[in-house]
């Protein structure tokens, strides 16, 4: 072009230069914010891989919260554990000390608070909060205490108060009462027996010392108030009683307001029979229901308005009246049908097996409860409501098995503390165990027993009997769950100290088995950590037998320190399960570090102003600006017309 | 010597017409338009004095204009396209800046949402995680609406502009038609009204800027206008009316029409326009509709998803969970030429199967078929319209009411727009459903070291999910479910019953037991909120290729493209138009310096012609003092 317009000259400097500007703007921008990027039209890619990885490190954030607050979850429930393993080893020393021989009835007294001590400690760590008002040990349900005390097999609770809680079915058990019951009551027990069979036999015993030992067939017979008033007599003091069995109530108090061991022993002529916790004053019932033994304090209730009450989730909570005696389930089940709020309670009720199962019928949150329900027995067949996990439990578990899955890096999870019923309920399931069986009359005591190969095991229920065909000539032979011996047969001459092996099993007794003794093999439902204290409660509450029973305690005392190994094995798995969850979070925080640092690097090469270059451009820029500004002002000058 | 007199005072004349040329020039040199003009001198004839001839002096011939008539057309096509560029440009870059500053954009409250529904399923019993979950989810929610209304302002701007264009189109044509009656009436005879010219150039070339013009010039001088496509603005004296009309599907929406002589308006395409009316068309076309598609998609596809998992859960009252977003519906329109009573309904109901487009059925009276609204393409249409067999095509159930008749058209638009019609469905903490509905349990009686695994609902519709139910182990390899059929079991087996699956850990034996039973009031459990915390990844979009995060990426990066090289392009059409500009000066561009050099020439030559003057006067003087 060799001709151009003034004009034209003009505009193309003016543009010239505020395209310049507008550069110098955009660096300056750059600049003042860091970044070069500054909308996705700087590089439409890179900002849609920017969105991307800025999400991906939102992301990686948030894990790195959610490992953190798990972490503290599982550092509060392994440190928990840690003091509940050296709790089990105290429980563990304190059996050891109570089985060494310095010690008595009396001295084990001493053990016995703390024992009682480490129950209570055991309850309410298993209850520990969470630190965010939510129980640590709960599962899913964690805004309600998980661990709930058993009322009617805790002694001392006031009638009427307990409440039986499950979700949706209860199990309200009728189960067989135990052939012995021994049962430590509160101060102040109000008792009573009566039976119209002749052949039916009772002892009875005040905290070890049998106080009455009789027949009661014949209700003429029973001298109980008077055994009771001699006893009382005796005790100096120690004991006090009020009422008598022949005006209506008896109770006996310790003066030193700690609990009683009753223990009571009832024969029906065939077999052990029935002691139950209960009430009974009309002694009416028909043999093998003849006692009840009522925990606490005062009777409200006389047969003829024992009452509970059911509520279930959506309906009309309904109080059930027993005015008639009732003696067996079905009767039962009759007579909570023909409540005339059956029909609206939203509950309906069946019979199964020495249980009673309630069913809630209508939709709603909530769950059927019971209360009052230990106000009234039947027939002398106790009346225990628990709910089903937990039918023989001292501590029911009302919390859930649900163990919440933690994301702590781009799909790995991490579960969160377990349900407290694995914890503290569900202890070594499974365990192949040998026990003494009960009235063994010989020596013959525990010293170990192993499971020595898992494969050749075959669940079920193995006794080892022995007899002594001529006298000095013990022999052993294990039977199966059918009492029929093994198939081929494990048989033979006892040698005290000798392993008896069969099915990948071996046992080792000592001492002098008599004929008829028995021990049985048999893989033991989990236990909890509060049903093994109460057994060691129990065991230390027992009086010094007679030398020839000496051997039942010492199997007890096997027994308890073989529980107790159990239980501290259990803690010390469940401890490494969370260490080794806490181990994988720190992998994933180094992995999430990496994988973070690699995402911001990236970002920062993506989005991140390089100074250096943005600085030298702006210089470059701002250089151009002014030439381009010193040339349009010299050119300005430059018209023909100034030199006319 | 009376010639010299006379040829001095042509010479005079002549030099007077030239330095008026010169100074129009130097008044006009940035006058926008104005083309340089020369004044042509010729001489005059000679007069035979028989020893030959003697001339007369100079005579204005002409005024002549400079300029190029090929770098007009030129011009006006680059007038056309920068005009077309630097709307769509000044639009993409608007949407652009919206959707990437984090304060208007989308990915931070999308990412907010996801962290605390993480945080929801670390600790979902936590009342203040559920707040913030709530809180972010509503701040996600009026981000999508305020971006969805900032597009819809545009849409309402773009009315407004074309609307206000096609009156400024309308005004410059009349002007052209004006100034071609003026132009015709003064051309013919001796030179060409050069300053009307410059005008009407001037004139055409903004009505270039608007629409994009071709230009015929006819006999008489007239200029006749036409757009890109032919269609014809001006003729002569007589123009053609463009006006506005309002979308068969969308009435809130206008576009452009030809008035015909009859009354009748015909509809101009937005492709057979360029110039500034055409750019709003295109955005509007190929920016504004697919980001609000885009948007509209994430929007859908979200609160779909979310719900469906939202369903499946438990919320803390005990409660199966609803939904947690309002689902934002397809918007469907019927054509306002239908002659038919049917109305159409539809949900979304495949998330995979939706791509965004915009969907129109027609009925050819005796079906119906679907086909891409934008592109024209057919889409597999199936179904039958019924409520129990719908229509489905992308991804949409579609259900007919009444009857259509033959040539009725409807237009179906999943996601256009959905973005500004989602909303909360719940506002109670309490309602976020983070817990499965059913739990498992190994009873503590079993033998066995069992415990329920992964436990998770596969089927939450199914009515007897919460039925309790219990699995009892016949032997370590057998079980039964509710006491039904037995079932083989082996190690790492899912059982599965009644729209619930699990495994198991550990070994179970010969009479465990493992309770399901519904989950209740008040759990903490995260089973629900575990996966729907991870959504924004999940491959639920484009047949399972794609999750919402890559369509979060998609929208950044396609918005982003669109204002970056319709930005590319501008600076690219500016170019090319200062070079045509620059072409143009060359030849009809005033030079200062080039009229200043031709004003000392022509004063110069005019004193010569005043000394001339004086010459002739001397001489004649010298004759009357020689005869006194």
């Amino acid at each position: 072009m060799n001709r151009v317009s003034t004009f034209g000259m003009q505009n193309a400097a003016i543009a010239a230069m505020t395209n310049q500007q507008a550069k110098i703007a955009r660096t300056q921008g750059q600049l003042a914010t860091g970044l070069k990027l500054n909308t996705a039209a700087d590089d439409p890619v890179a900002a849609g891989i920017a969105v991307a990885l800025d999400r991906a490190a939102a992301e990686n954030v948030r894990q790195g919260a959610n490992a953190n607050l798990l972490n503290n979850r599982l550092t509060l429930a392994e440190v928990t554990l840690a003091d509940v393993g050296s709790r089990v080893q105290r429980l563990r020393e304190l059996t050891i000390q109570a089985n060494g021989g310095i010690f008595n009835q009396d001295t084990r007294k001493s053990l016995l608070a703390e024992v009682r001590g480490q129950f209570d400690a055991l309850l309410a760590i298993g209850n520990m909060p969470d630190g965010q008002g939510r129980f640590l040990f709960a599962g899913s349900q964690d805004a309600t205490v998980p661990f709930l005390l058993n009322p009617s097999s805790l002694p001392g609770v006031p009638a009427g108060a307990a409440s039986y809680t499950t979700p949706d079915i209860l199990n309200f058990n009728f189960a067989t009462v135990p052939a012995i019951a021994t049962d430590s009551v509160a101060s102040g027990a109000y008792l009573q027996a009566a039976s119209t069979v002749a052949t039916d036999a009772f002892q009875f015993a005040i905290d070890g010392t049998v106080v009455s030992d009789q027949l009661v067939g014949n209700a003429t017979d029973v001298t109980l108030d008077a055994d009771i008033a001699t006893f009382i007599a005796a005790s100096g003091g120690a004991y006090t009683q009020s009422g008598s069995l022949a005006t209506g109530d008896l109770v006996i108090s310790r003066s030193d307001g700690q609990d009683l061991l009753i223990t009571t022993t009832f024969s029906d002529g065939v077999g052990s029979a029935a002691a139950a916790l209960g009430t009974t004053s009309d002694g009416t019932f028909a043999d093998p229901a003849f006692v009840g033994l009522h925990t606490g304090g005062t009777v409200a209730d006389t047969s003829a308005n024992r009452s509970f009450d059911i509520s279930g989730p959506g309906g009309t909570p309904m109080t059930v009246l027993l005015d008639t005696d009732v003696t067996d389930i079905n009767g039962l089940v009759t007579a909570i049908q023909g409540n005339p709020g059956y029909a609206t309670s939203g509950v309906t009720v069946a019979a199964s097996g020495a249980g009673l199962v309630f069913t809630a019928t209508l939709a709603g949150a909530g769950a059927i409860t019971i209360t009052g329900a230990d106000e009234f027995d039947v027939g002398g067949i106790a009346v225990a409501g628990t709910a089903p996990v937990a039918a023989t439990s001292i501590v029911s578990y009302v919390g859930d098995q649900t163990v919440r899955e933690i994301e702590v890096g781009a799909g790995n999870t991490i579960r969160d503390v377990d349900g407290g019923s694995e914890i503290f309920m569900r202890v070594g399931p499974g365990r192949v165990v040998a026990r003494a069986v009960a009235g063994n009359t010989g020596t013959g005591v525990l010293r170990s027993n192993t499971l020595t190969d898992p494969s050749q095991f075959v669940s079920g229920t193995y006794r080892i009997e022995f007899s002594e065909p001529t006298p000095g000539d013990i022999q052993y032979q294990v039977l199966d769950s059918s009492n029929a011996p093994l198939v081929p047969p494990v048989a033979g001459a006892y040698v005290p100290g000798q392993a008896i092996e069969f099915l990948g099993t071996q046992v080792t007794l000592i001492g002098t088995p008599a004929a008829g003794d028995a021990f049985t093999l048999a893989p033991q439902a989990g236990k909890s950590i509060f049903e093994t204290t109460q057994e060691l409660i129990t065991l230390l509450e027992m009086p010094d037998l007679p030398a020839s029973a000496k051997a039942d305690q010492q199997n007890a005392y096997y027994a308890m320190l073989d529980d107790l190994q159990a239980l501290g094995d259990h803690v010390t798995d469940v401890r490494a399960g969370f260490g080794g969850r806490m181990a994988l979070i720190d992998k994933s925080a180094e992995q999430r570090e990496s994988q973070l640092l690699a995402t911001r690097t990236t970002l920062s090469s993506l989005r991140d102003l390089d100074y250096a270059e943005a600085i030298a451009r702006l210089s470059q820029e701002t250089a151009t600006l002014d030439a381009a500004q010193q040339s349009y002002l010299r050119m300005q000058s430059l018209s023909l017309f100034d030199r006319l | 010597m009376p010639d010299i007199l006379a040829t001095s005072s042509s010479a005079l004349l002549a030099f007077q017409r030239t330095l008026s040329t010169i100074s129009h020039n130097v008044a006009n040199a940035s006058t926008e338009g104005y083309s340089r003009q020369r004044t042509e001198l010729s001489t005059r004839g000679g007069q035979n004095f028989g020893f030959g001839f003697i001339g007369s002096g100079v005579q204005t011939s002409n005024v002549q204009r400079l300029v190029d008539s090929f770098s007009f057309s030129r011009a006006l096509d680059s007038k056309a396209e920068i005009g077309r560029l630097a709307q769509i440009s000044a639009l993409s870059g608007r949407i652009d800046t919206t959707l990437s500053d984090s304060a208007t954009g989308l990915a931070s409250p999308f990412s907010n949402f996801f962290d605390s529904t993480q945080a929801v399923s670390t600790q979902p019993a936590s009342a203040a995680s559920r707040e913030q979950m709530l809180s972010d989810a509503r701040s996600l929610v009026n981000r999508f609406r305020s971006l969805d209304g900032e597009l819809k302002s545009m849409d309402a701007e773009i009315n407004q502009r074309i609307e206000s264009t096609v009156l400024q189109i309308n005004d410059l044509s009349a002007q052209v038609a004006k100034l071609n009656v003026e132009i015709a009436g003064q051309s013919g005879g001796n030179g060409e009204p050069n300053d009307l010219l410059d005008k009407r150039e001037l004139v055409v070339t903004q009505l270039a800027k608007l629409t994009g013009a071709v230009v015929q010039i006819q006999d008489d001088g007239a200029l006749n206008v036409f757009t890109p496509t032919g269609q014809a603005l001006v003729i002569g004296a007589t123009t053609a009316q463009l006006t506005t009309v309002a979308d068969p599907f969308r009435p809130e929406r206008r576009n452009v029409a030809m008035l015909t002589g009859s009354g009748n308006t015909l509809p101009v395409a937005a492709g057979s326009i360029s110039g500034e009316l055409g750019g709003l068309m295109e955005f509007r076309q190929t920016t504004l509709d697919p980001t609000s598609a885009r948007l509209g998609r994430i929007a859908a596809t979200l609160a779909f998803q979310f719900n469906q998992q939202h369903r499946a859960g438990m919320d803390l009252l005990g409660d199966m969970g609803g939904d947690f977003f309002t689902p934002p519906g397809p918007r469907i329109a019927s054509a306002n030429s239908n002659t038919g009573s049917a109305t159409l309904t539809g949900t979304l109901t495949d998330t995979t199967a939706l791509n965004g487009a915009d969907i129109e059925l027609r009925f050819d009276g005796t079906s119906f078929s679907a086909r891409d609204a934008v592109t024209g393409t057919a889409m597999t249409l199936t179904g039958t319209g019924t409520a129990l067999d719908p229509f489905v095509v992308g991804g949409m159930s579609i259900e007919v009411a009444g009857s259509a008749s033959a040539g009725d058209r409807f237009l179906i638009q999943p996601t256009i727009g959905a973005g500004g019609r989602i909303g909360m469905a719940i506002t109670d903490p309490n309602r976020i459903a983070a817990a499965l509905p059913v739990r498992g349990s190994a009873d503590l009686g079993n033998l066995g070291t069992g415990s329920i695994g992964n436990l998770s609902v596969s089927d939450a519709s199914n009515p007897t999910l919460r039925s309790p139910a219990v699995i009892d182990f016949i032997d370590a390899t057998t079980y039964t479910i509710d006491g039904g059929a037995p079932i083989t079991y082996a190690a790492g087996d899912t059982i599965t019953a009644n729209g619930w699956r699990l495994t198991l850990n550990g070994v179970p034996q010969a009479g465990d037991r493992f309770d399901i039973r519904t989950n209740v009031a008040g759990s903490s459990d995260n089973g629900n909120a575990r996966v729907f915390a991870l959504l924004d990844d999940a491959k639920i979009l484009d047949s399972g290729t794609t999750s919402m995060n890559n369509a979060l990426q998609g929208m950044t990066t396609a918005v982003g493209t669109s204002a970056r090289s319709s930005g590319q392009a501008l600076d690219a059409q500016t170019t090319i138009d200062t070079k045509i500009q620059g072409e143009r000066d060359s030849v009809s561009g005033v030079n200062l310096d080039e009229e200043a050099a031709n004003m000392l020439r022509f004063q110069q030559a005019y004193q010569a012609a005043s000394q001339m003057i004086g010459v002739a006067d001397t001489v004649f003087q010298s004759l009357l003092s020689a005869i006194r």
